[in-house]
């Protein structure tokens, strides 16, 4: 984790440097405490624990000889989940819950290695009108642009 | 008032008793579930439970909370995983009986362990809060600033390996508490005048993102490299023998009131209880040698010591607003979500959540004891359900979760987002844990603080002149000085 911790540390010294900066924007005014008081204090001391956090992977990595093999990751799998999530979140609304929802499941299913088209599709279409009924009949919870009953 | 018979009459009514009944079985099943822990069950049933008024839903969470650290036991005896880090201590003679044929009994022990551990804790829960927080009524703001200032100390106990990652995580949920409105001048601070960005970041998609999506990012990888197993044994007998409970019957006691003291510590939790509980089973039995091979007295200590740290979590989370462990953080964010704070004040100005509290605790380890015993036989079915079916209707509940509070597809997006960050933190060693408490925590502390300047007069000295106040900063270094020599013994090995 050595590589890691000095890419994580120079990334959280550069935001807390930048986020100070950004508190030199806020108004100046006379009251007991000033709303650029904490978050300088929280910038600093993110600022030294980042620090500490860099020259410790620093010293990780001076001493490492051997590569350690880190648990993988299955990155292909990990991007198509969040797209798809994201591409749900852009046509939730125009689309509406019940016609979106089972495609987000069945995406869903066949990244998590589901292979059976039977499954999928009964699984798909039977979860969304399950959350259909929990949310919106149960609970009274609203769902975007669509009433069944 | 705390009245607990109103408390009673009010989870018997028809509109909250079925809430209370689904909080408990499904806290079973999350529990049970390996990688649903009961903070995630909480955080799943948020979007559902702000609807419902607040006395129902603190009603439904209690339930789940002390439904899943019960059901964490049954994955840790059937299939040898913890189905929540509070069960792992359970693991150690469960599965060995379950390999002995023995699972029934096991489950029957765990079952009734857990009610007499989660019975014993609501009663100190009922006699020790109303008491505490009559006595912290007193408290003026400054004394609340060094109460905030100690409970974020907790950071420490949560970390895991490495105290300076917890620490920049809690700074990190501190840093984003402070985007948005500045609670003392009103000026938008970090918004960049994005009208989103103005009351900062929503807490429910957060808690979900951070919680519940990274947790299942994590299961993704888990089920790429084939980790959970299947049942394959055979359940036996349920229920102990009359001698073998006249003999289990002081270890549950014991380890029960273990539980509740360490409970009551904030910080703690369930694990450690359990662990400790295991220990001083082992350590005072005739038999020590037989623990890890099976022993049921194994099953009985750190099963009733973890039920056991459900009322006592709840102590300090009801009486001084800072919570007693992870599951408590979340219930933490789930009040403030259903409009209550909490604190001394919530037993004067929401007595009914308080009755509802200290009743619903009582009754969801009574329905805990008879779900549980009826239920032992369906078990490894709940274990066989497919990850393929079980993970992608999860997180359509948690986005769809996260849009149901304001019905908006941004706070869709910021779970996403908290989500990805929240995977890539616990990849890294960063707990997420202290992001929440920074973020829950923070605005209440930078309030306090600014209340109390502003009576002061500007005057910082304030801070240090109450007694109370000196002595929370004196838990606050012990608690630090505590995290450290802990983290040198882990390093220590």
């Amino acid at each position: 984790m050595g590589k890691m911790d000095i890419y994580i540390g120079l990334a959280l010294i550069i935001l807390s440097a930048v986020f100070f900066g950004l508190t030199f924007q806020f108004p100046k005014q006379t009251l007991a405490m000033p709303p650029t008081l904490f978050p300088r204090i929280i910038c600093l001391g993110l600022f030294i624990m980042a620090t500490i956090l860099f020259w410790q992977g620093w010293k990780k990595r001076a001493w490492r000889t051997e590569i350690v093999k880190e648990s993988a990751i299955p990155w292909g799998r990990f991007l198509a989940m969040i797209i798809l999530a994201f591409v749900y979140t852009r046509v939730l609304e125009p689309a509406s819950y019940i016609l979106a929802t089972p495609f987000l499941i069945a995406g869903l299913m066949i990244i998590f290695y589901e292979k059976s088209w039977l499954r999928i599709t009964t699984v798909s279409l039977a979860a969304t009108f399950f959350i259909y009924i929990v949310f919106r009949i149960f609970f009274k919870v609203p769902l975007p642009r669509f009433e069944l009953f | 008032m705390v009245s607990f018979w109103a408390g009673y009459s009010q989870i018997f009514s028809w509109q909250t008793f079925p809430y209370l009944f689904l909080g408990v079985a499904g806290g079973i099943v999350v529990g049970a579930l390996p990688g649903l822990t009961a903070s995630v069950g909480i955080i799943l049933l948020l979007p559902l439970t702000y609807q419902l008024d607040p006395s129902t839903a603190m009603v439904m969470l209690c339930g789940m909370f002390c439904g899943a650290i019960y059901g964490g036991s049954i994955s840790a005896i059937l299939i040898s995983t913890p189905g929540t880090p509070s069960a792992a201590a359970t693991v150690l003679d469960g599965y060995p009986l379950a390999l002995k044929g023995q699972a029934g009994k096991a489950l029957g022990v765990a079952t009734i362990a857990s009610t007499i551990g989660g019975i014993i804790s609501t009663f100190c829960l009922i006699f020790i809060s109303p008491q505490l927080a009559k006595f912290a009524l007193k408290f003026g703001p400054e004394e609340y600033f060094a109460l905030m200032v100690f409970g974020l100390t907790i950071i420490g106990s949560v970390s895991g390996k490495s105290l300076n990652k917890g620490i920049i995580a809690g700074l990190f949920g501190l840093l984003i508490a402070t985007i948005g409105l500045d609670p003392v001048t009103g000026y938008a601070r970090f918004s960049f005048n994005n009208p989103n960005l103005m009351s900062g970041f929503p807490l429910l998609p957060v808690l979900i993102g951070l919680f519940a999506i990274s947790e299942i990012f994590i299961q993704l990888e888990n089920i790429s490299q084939g980790s959970w197993k299947a049942v394959e044994h055979k359940l036996g007998q349920f229920l102990p023998t009359l001698q073998e409970m006249k003999k289990l019957s002081p270890i549950i006691i014991l380890s029960s009131l273990l539980g509740t003291l360490i409970g009551v510590i904030p910080g703690t939790g369930g694990a450690i209880a359990a662990f400790l509980a295991y220990n001083e089973a082992k350590r005072w039995s005739k038999d020590p040698e037989s623990f890890g091979t099976g022993n049921i007295a194994g099953v009985a200590a750190p099963e009733a010591a973890n039920n056991g740290t459900t009322g006592g979590a709840m102590v300090p989370l009801i009486t001084l607003g800072i919570p007693g462990d992870v599951v408590t953080a979340v219930m933490l964010g789930a009040l403030m979500l259903i409009g209550i704070r909490p604190g001394p004040l919530m037993f004067k100005e929401h007595p009914q959540v308080i009755n509802a509290i200290f009743a619903g605790m009582m009754m969801a380890n009574v329905l805990m004891l008879i779900l549980g015993l009826i239920s032992i036989r369906f078990f490894p079915y709940v274990l066989k359900l497919p990850n393929s079916i079980l993970f992608p209707i999860i997180f359509a509940l948690c986005f769809l979760g996260s849009f149901s509070l304001n019905n908006s597809v941004y706070d869709m997006a910021v779970a996403l987002g908290f989500g990805v960050l929240g995977y890539f933190m616990r990849k890294n060693g960063f707990p997420a844990v202290p992001i929440v408490l920074g973020i829950i925590l923070g605005p209440i502390a930078e309030d306090e603080l600014g209340h109390a300047l502003l009576l002061a007069k500007g005057d910082w000295r304030v801070l240090f002149q109450s007694p109370l106040a000196l002595f929370f900063y004196g838990l606050a270094a012990f608690s630090v000085i505590f995290s450290l020599k802990r983290m040198k013994g882990l390093r220590g090995g």
